[in-house]
């Protein structure tokens, strides 16, 4: 192709980039080797336009994640005291608000929650505020309730400083529930990971499902004060939920 | 974090905090992957560049002096370790082509040219020299301005155009575009 040949105007006249697209169209009808060079181009592009872009996966997203993370760990610097370590303390003074409530509802309910195991409205709405924590752990939490606005979650940071350690190895958790909720836990996270909301956490580790080519999604919990993951495998849109324990990575829901 | 520009999220990933990097990562690591991907033409050998390419930068994160843009640091980074992957690599047999693919004859009937018998963009892309596939890939599927693509090549701005136009005449080649080059 001869240099007088304008190949930028041909290709941008290809990408339909030109305002007036008159001086191209007049050298491509005077010039058989633009009009090559410019079919051509539109012959790529099409390919282009219709091949669909890769994208990672869930799973290798979450995997690439925790590689990285495992890579880096012994050398990366101290964390700075933003982020994540405000954001589990905020959280730990939410879920010591709502054991409150809950303790309180427990008892003006004379037991009532035994026989009907059922989440209580404040679980419910930890249960769907905490993932916007996760998404952005700089933000506030979302209200949780008129007793957790009011609590004061510096202070509560200390109290609850014992589920915040034992929590740690699973890291935070989204959700904080006991035994008697499981059913219905279980339920609204085969809800969310059939919605995609569901993510998998990076610090998830329980090499049986992490290396397990279905996984879904793997979230922190706290069950009864103890580390549990909520985990999610097979089909999206017909999950198998299982609750799994943080420390010893068994399988403590559904029962045997 | 969602808000903070990239150079921001580096620094705090420079300090150590993750949720910064892992911010980072998820804003870019599906376009690092499709490069990846297109240049190394191998799902598992893509993953692996993409995560050294993030080790990299978390590793040279506080040596990232905001003279070009971040994404062109992180993409210039990235080519360069598919380059190293490839290089690694060569001593291995070529990949073959697809069963029952065979690079157009010009001078067959026309009618080969049909949609149904070209091969797909990957193939055809496996089909150029490293420099133009990679050229070809940056500008052409990710879209990138010429200009952006010589800073992530290194390399000036002449050289991706004269690249791009015989990266784009071989693939249309390839692709079955005998009308036009017959």
């Amino acid at each position: 192709m001869h240099e007088r040949h304008d190949l930028d105007l041909i290709a941008a006249f290809a990408r339909e980039a030109l305002a007036d697209a008159s001086p191209a169209r007049a050298l491509i009808e005077s010039c058989p080797e633009c009009a090559e060079y410019y079919r051509a181009t539109r012959l790529v592009l099409e390919a282009v336009r219709t091949d669909p872009a890769p994208r990672l996966t869930d799973l290798e997203r979450y995997r690439l994640h925790r590689a990285i993370w495992e890579e880096v760990a012994p050398e990366a610097p101290a964390a700075s005291p933003t982020s994540r370590g405000r954001w589990w303390y905020r959280l730990a003074g939410a879920a010591a608000a709502l054991a409150a409530v809950v303790a309180v509802g427990g008892v003006l309910g004379n037991g009532r929650a035994a026989e009907e195991p059922t989440m209580t409205t404040a679980a419910r709405e930890l249960f769907t505020a905490a993932p916007d924590a996760m998404a952005d752990r700089d933000e506030t939490l979302a209200p949780l309730s008129a007793g957790a606005e009011a609590f004061d979650t510096t202070e509560a940071a200390s109290s609850a400083a014992g589920a915040g350690e034992a929590a740690d190895g699973a890291g935070a958790p989204t959700v904080v529930f006991s035994a008697a909720d499981l059913p219905e836990v279980a339920s609204a996270f085969t809800d969310r990971v059939s919605a995609g909301e569901a993510v998998i956490e990076p610090t998830f580790d329980c090499a049986e499902w992490a290396d397990a080519d279905d996984l879904l999604a793997a979230e922190p919990a706290e069950m009864d004060g103890e580390p549990v993951w909520l985990l999610a495998h097979g089909e999206r849109d017909a999950p198998s939920v299982e609750v799994v324990d943080a420390a010893e990575c068994v399988v403590v829901y559904p029962h045997g | 974090m969602k808000d903070l520009p990239d150079p921001d999220l580096l620094a705090r990933a420079a300090r150590g905090d993750r949720a910064a990097f892992d911010e980072l990562m998820r804003r870019h690591e599906d376009r690092v992957f499709a490069i990846c991907l297109r240049i190394v033409r191998d799902r598992e050998v893509a993953l692996d560049t993409v995560q050294d390419t993030f080790l990299t930068v978390f590793r040279k994160a506080g040596q990232f002096r905001g003279e070009s843009q971040f994404s062109t640091w992180l993409y210039r980074v990235a080519v360069n370790t598919c380059y190293d992957h490839l290089r690694r690599r060569k001593r291995r047999p070529t990949e073959p082509l697809p069963e029952g693919f065979e690079p157009p004859d010009r001078h067959v009937d026309s009618a080969l040219s049909s949609v149904e018998l070209r091969p797909d963009l990957t193939t055809a892309l496996a089909s150029l020299s490293e420099e133009f596939r990679t050229t070809l890939v940056l500008a052409d599927v990710e879209g990138f301005p010429i200009g952006e693509v010589a800073r992530i090549l290194d390399v000036a701005e002449g050289t991706v155009k004269s690249r791009l136009h015989r990266a784009r005449k071989e693939l249309a080649r390839i692709l079955g575009n005998r009308e036009a080059w017959g």
